[in-house]
């Protein structure tokens, strides 16, 4: 139970429940199953625990208007959208700089502020001639990073074990990695 | 935990637990990082609980469960926001109200006060009037006035003030001024023409007040009785200490006070003793008296709305003419409001309202001589017009308070623009930003 993914229909349903009636407790239902991902946002960006979690319920008195007037594809990034902001919009508030992460950067979607279409892609991992072809692009250490964690369906302890690279590298090389391949993917279709 | 196959599709706090704790398979491991991989949400997540031990992760999110439910069980949020403002207005509109009540009828209140207030101010005696055997709180207060002591009395505690109502004697208004409003009025009534005729013939016609006449007349029906028990209510407050004011030595000041214009008496005028709440009004030759207590400053001071005060030191002296000038801020051109700013001085310390560089007086003049009557028309009104005056005295943001059709309103406008010079407002040292309502009056006949 704990591991289905989210019911898309379901979330619709409750979505337009909410709208129609105003009910809080349907607004509750729907926020409940992310309320964790929310908080942690919360978490990497404010740091502290109780302004985290005061955020969470400054957010979720958002919800309170913005699901009504708001349409809504996927609630998931969508709710994962506004919460960033908030926090952004927080931290700038209190003069904070925003530490970056080392992360690569695209890994966040920034495509807009507002809602953002459902950015989840997993790689097409039947065209694997293609696949195949792209990954020999890659330079070496992303190639192999990316060969271990997908192929090998290695952990990054693992790859960090066997390649020596410490996991921030091990982490960015994957990123890095997979954008070439999608962009690499992408040219080879048109 | 439970998985569905071998997928682990959303990362659920025990799995971030887990992971963090490193209770997960490698194959579980790699599948949580799978998945952040793909979803920004759940990866910026798990970073943020990795700065916090698992058991806070825990009981942050009961707690967060919590309040969530506490506030999604608050219901009815709409309406009682609606209720807010309602009931916001309300006060709004009754505080208004009051304030409205307050500002217009404060005579109103004076002279519902001055029955009750007669004993506590100080009041005043006047020798001559006494008879000292009157003393004594139970005379009888029947009513009618025929009783001499209780006269005099009564007179005497009531005098002074800014008015009197006296049946036999002409009744006029009272005159309520609000300066003189530590004096307490009042109202001893039934006086005896013989003891009342020193005393003063209030004659305020200036400040009519309907009220007051309103009062006269009830005073009439009923003022002896009334004040008769006013006063032995006074005079039970007052007791001994009037005894005391009696046997003192006041001195005795009579006088006339004119106009300096033109020579003529100011009846309603105040007249105080400097320091304490002893007062008295001239009468309607503008003649006064007034005693001034044995402990207290010999300087008179000399009030009526319209002209300048005026202070006067007595002493040694019995007997004092005063000539009285007009004020030279003119309210009569100047409307006070109640938030902006203008002539009214009495406010707070060292601010002084805009004014216009060559004085209020010759700006007036400007107005009188240089209004332009639109073509065709002779109405006669006034155009109120409300505009800023900046800290360098420049003139801004027109606005019509009080029109008289848009011909009128735009000559108003354009004599104030093109007029004199305009002072900015200070407060203290600095110049502050006002605003400023002029009255244009028209007249076809000036």
């Amino acid at each position: 139970m704990a591991n289905q993914s989210p019911d898309i229909t379901k979330e619709k349903e409750l979505i337009a429940a909410y709208k129609n009636s105003g009910d809080l407790t349907v607004l509750g239902q729907l926020f409940q199953p992310y309320m964790h991902l929310v908080y942690g946002l919360c978490l990497k960006y404010l740091k502290d625990r109780d302004e985290s979690q005061d955020a969470v319920m400054q957010i979720f008195e958002k919800l309170v208007t913005a699901v009504k007037s708001h349409n809504i594809d996927n609630f998931k990034s969508w709710l994962y959208v506004l919460s960033k902001n908030h926090c952004l919009m927080q931290l700038r508030s209190q003069k904070y700089k925003v530490r970056k992460q080392s992360e690569d950067i695209s890994e966040i979607n920034m495509e807009s502020e507002l809602l953002v279409h459902h950015n989840d892609e997993a790689i097409d991992e039947e065209n694997i001639s293609k696949l195949e072809m792209c990954i020999e692009k890659l330079q070496n250490e992303q190639k192999t990073c990316i060969e271990l964690f997908y192929l090998e369906k290695k952990s990054y302890k693992e790859v960090v074990a066997l390649t020596s690279y410490n996991l921030k590298k091990v982490k960015s090389y994957i990123q890095n990695g997979k954008r070439n391949l999608k962009n690499c993917m992408e040219s080879n279709s048109e | 935990m439970s998985k569905q196959g071998n997928h682990i599709t959303t990362l659920t706090p025990e799995l971030i637990e887990q992971y963090m704790k490193g209770e997960l398979s490698h194959a579980d491991m790699h599948e949580v990082e799978k998945l952040m991989l793909n979803s920004d949400f759940e990866a910026e997540a798990m970073e943020g609980f990795e700065h916090i031990e698992p058991e806070e992760m825990h009981k942050d999110l009961s707690s967060l469960q919590d309040r969530i439910l506490v506030r999604t069980e608050q219901r009815s949020r709409n309406i009682p926001f609606f209720l807010k403002i309602a009931a916001t207005l309300i006060i709004l509109a009754v505080s208004t109200f009051l304030v409205i009540e307050f500002i217009d009828t404060p005579a109103t209140t004076e002279q519902i006060t001055q029955a009750e207030e007669e004993a506590p101010p100080q009041t005043f005696e006047i020798e001559e009037e006494q008879e000292p055997a009157e003393e004594s709180p139970e005379v009888p207060s029947t009513t009618s006035a025929s009783e001499a002591g209780q006269e005099t009395k009564d007179e005497t505690i009531a005098m002074l003030e800014s008015e009197q109502k006296n049946e036999d004697v002409k009744k006029d208004r009272s005159e309520v001024k609000k300066p003189v409003s530590d004096a307490p009025e009042v109202k001893s009534v039934e006086v005896d023409d013989a003891i009342a005729e020193p005393e003063v013939n209030i004659a305020m016609e200036e400040v009519a007040d309907e009220e007051s006449l309103f009062m006269d007349k009830v005073e009439e029906a009923e003022a002896t009785r009334e004040s008769a028990s006013r006063t032995r209510a006074a005079k039970a407050k007052k007791g001994a200490p009037v005894a005391a004011y009696r046997s003192t030595n006041d001195n005795v000041i009579t006088g006339k006070v004119k106009s300096a214009e033109d020579g003529s008496p100011l009846p309603g005028v105040n007249v105080i003793v400097e320091g304490t709440t002893t007062g008295t009004v001239t009468d309607i030759d503008g003649s006064y008296r007034i005693s001034i207590p044995f402990d207290a400053d010999s300087t008179l001071v000399f009030s009526f709305i319209g002209l300048a005060s005026q202070s006067v030191d007595v002493s040694g002296q019995s007997i004092l003419d005063v000539e009285m000038d007009a004020e030279t801020q003119q309210l009569s051109e100047v409307v006070v409001s109640g938030y902006g700013v203008e002539a009214d001085q009495e406010v707070s310390d060292d601010y002084y309202a805009a004014s216009p560089a060559i004085g209020w007086s010759e700006y007036r003049t400007y107005l009188e001589e240089n209004v332009n009557y639109p073509e065709g028309k002779s109405d006669k009104g006034k155009v109120v017009v409300k505009f800023k005056v900046g800290v360098n005295g420049t003139i801004s943001n027109f606005d019509i308070t009080k029109s008289m059709g848009e011909a009128f309103d735009n000559e108003a406008i354009r004599l104030i623009k093109e007029g004199p010079q305009w002072s900015p407002a200070k407060r203290g040292d600095l110049s502050i930003e006002d605003t400023v309502r002029i009255k244009v009056k028209f007249d076809p006949e000036d």
